[in-house]
């Protein structure tokens, strides 16, 4: 059964189409990264699943509509869309009570327990918070509502990188697992390269490449090597290649690396690399 | 429908806006101020009867039918003040939650947008004119103590179909505006709701006969010649257009 099921996704603004027949299904037990520049509609993307704006095409979150069928949705779906958005003017008491009196998921054992670590306490209001402690909050908020789908889109944006390390360890040890899925954007892939196990790169408005994070070092390699090539073998394409002083890298997809050997330095691309290959401006496949 | 809900949605509107508690809590305490002044301060009740006149039932009768009227004039001062909480109120319950974004938040709980909406129109329309009634009926508790009774009956009695004219007749549709300007407004929602209605007065007593503004706006400030039925239809039929608006536009607001 797939969580999220996304097909022929299609957005505009007035006469510009920030999304073009996007396609994307997400099932139990993953952790995907949506991954691309800025306006590549990663966000908008996310802002359709979650029901925050209308779009053309079809899209299911637990075989609900999103945008018509929310507040449904909403019992079995939580997300983060901005975490600079607490009410200031609440108490963190208050803020607790208002979620467990609304959410019929909402654990307040459990977000006391999520809680007790930090120098957060109930009697705080939130504005007297940091900007690291109200993500904190934000986050404990959510890890406490038992629903099987996370949605958070860059939800590290501006934090230091003891918050942001803190932040992805919370989502792996106390969400993650075989029945639950987590969907994060970012721009910034060194931010949660090491917790994903699927990666989805999106570019103008179309998802250009998807893969798990497993099959990264069976299907992708790359090849470092001092020598001016010309491949003579056709089915040697690059899908990118970097030119630098001492040597040069080149990017291959469904290439048998036994070929490729004799060429040179046969490494596992990281997703940087793969990052910049499917989003670089000079070289295409 | 989720009604199970909208206690801790008005727990919420309580919380965000201290001036519902803070202004009535203010009124109670100015009509304690003035009980006290004239028990041990400079206010006084005691005219200074010639002495022939001081054992007249008559006159002792007359002075209480002042007091009642000045305590009248302070509860009318009650309701006006708490309209005007009512009105600030719903101007701005939709548009500081735009404004710090923590609509975002809100939004990505179960509750649909219906519900919120509903909420904000419960407290304007619904306890804020209990916190009206309750307020007049601390007051002439402060004033006449045990004997309070006799004085609401009385008032109530004459002021409560008042009360429940201006609401249904023009709180209604005024609140209903005002929440949709609180949505709607880009910058300024007092403005939107303030602008708006003069414009139409000005464009219409310098092109039209002043008809429209008339039956549409000054009268529902002013008073309706006639509390009739299509009257409060047309009220209603507004009120019910403003809220549908505001709760799909609160839905695609990104």
């Amino acid at each position: 059964m797939s969580f999220v099921s996304v097909s022929k996704l299609q957005k505009k603004y007035g006469s510009k189409t920030v999304l073009h027949n996007v396609d994307l299904e997400i099932g139990p037990g993953e952790i995907v990264g949506l991954i691309g520049p800025n306006g590549a509609g990663k966000s908008t993307l996310l802002k359709c699943i979650m029901g925050l704006i209308r779009y053309s095409g079809s899209l299911s979150v637990f075989g609900h509509n999103p945008f018509s069928n929310r507040t449904a949705m909403l019992e079995k779906m939580s997300y983060i869309a901005d975490v600079a958005s607490l009410p200031n003017w609440m108490k963190v008491s208050d803020l607790l009570k208002f979620v467990a009196d609304t959410h019929p998921k909402f654990d307040m054992a459990r977000a006391r327990e999520l809680l007790v670590d930090t120098p957060i306490t109930e009697s705080h209001r939130v504005e007297t918070l940091s900007k690291g402690m109200k993500t904190r909050l934000h986050l404990a908020i959510i890890l406490a509502i038992n629903t099987d789908l996370l949605i958070l889109d860059e939800p590290t944006l501006g934090l230091d990188v003891l918050v942001r390390r803190d932040f992805q360890d919370r989502l792996v040890q106390d969400y993650y697992n075989q029945q639950r899925s987590i969907l994060i954007t970012t721009h910034q892939i060194d931010e949660v390269e090491s917790i994903l196990t699927r990666v989805v790169f999106i570019k103008e408005g179309r998802i250009t490449m998807d893969f798990k994070i497993a099959d990264l070092k069976t299907r992708y390699a790359k090849l470092v090597t001092d020598q001016n090539i010309v491949f003579s073998d056709p089915t040697l394409k690059p899908i990118y290649q970097r030119n630098l002083p001492e040597k040069t890298e080149l990017i291959f997809v469904d290439v048998d690396p036994a070929k490729l050997a004799e060429y040179g330095e046969i490494q596992t691309p990281s997703l940087e690399d793969l990052f910049v290959a499917t989003n670089s401006l000079t070289v295409e496949a | 429908m989720g009604l199970n809900k909208l206690p801790a949605l008005l727990r919420r509107e309580v919380l965000e806006h201290k001036n519902l508690w803070r202004v009535p809590l203010v009124l109670i305490g100015i009509a304690v101020l003035v009980k006290l002044s004239l028990s041990i301060g400079n206010l006084s009740i005691n005219f200074d009867l010639p002495e022939q006149l001081q054992l007249d039932d008559d006159i002792d009768s007359a002075v209480d039918l002042v007091v009642a009227k000045a305590l009248n004039s302070m509860n009318h001062m009650i309701m006006l003040v708490m309209f005007v909480v009512a009105i600030f109120y719903a101007l701005s319950c939709l548009f500081t939650e735009r404004q710090d974004e923590s609509v975002l938040f809100w939004r990505s709980l179960p509750i649909s947008d219906g519900l919120t909406v509903a909420s904000k129109l419960v407290i304007a329309l619904i306890a804020i004119p209990i916190i009206i009634v309750a307020c007049q009926a601390i007051v002439a508790v402060i004033f006449f103590g045990v004997d309070a009774g006799t004085y609401l009956s009385n008032y109530y009695g004459s002021s409560l179909s008042v009360l429940g004219k201006i609401l249904l007749w023009s709180m209604l549709p005024v609140i209903a505006w005002c929440v949709f300007c609180s949505e709607v407004a880009s910058k300024n929602p007092f403005l939107f709701a303030f602008i708006t209605p003069i414009i139409l007065i000005l464009v219409d007593k310098l092109f039209l006969n002043g008809v429209v503004s008339q039956t549409f706006v000054i009268n529902r400030l002013y008073g309706v010649p006639q509390y009739d039925g299509s009257t409060l239809l047309w009220g209603v039929l507004f009120s019910a257009v403003c809220v549908v608006l505001t709760v799909i536009k609160r839905g695609q607001r990104i």
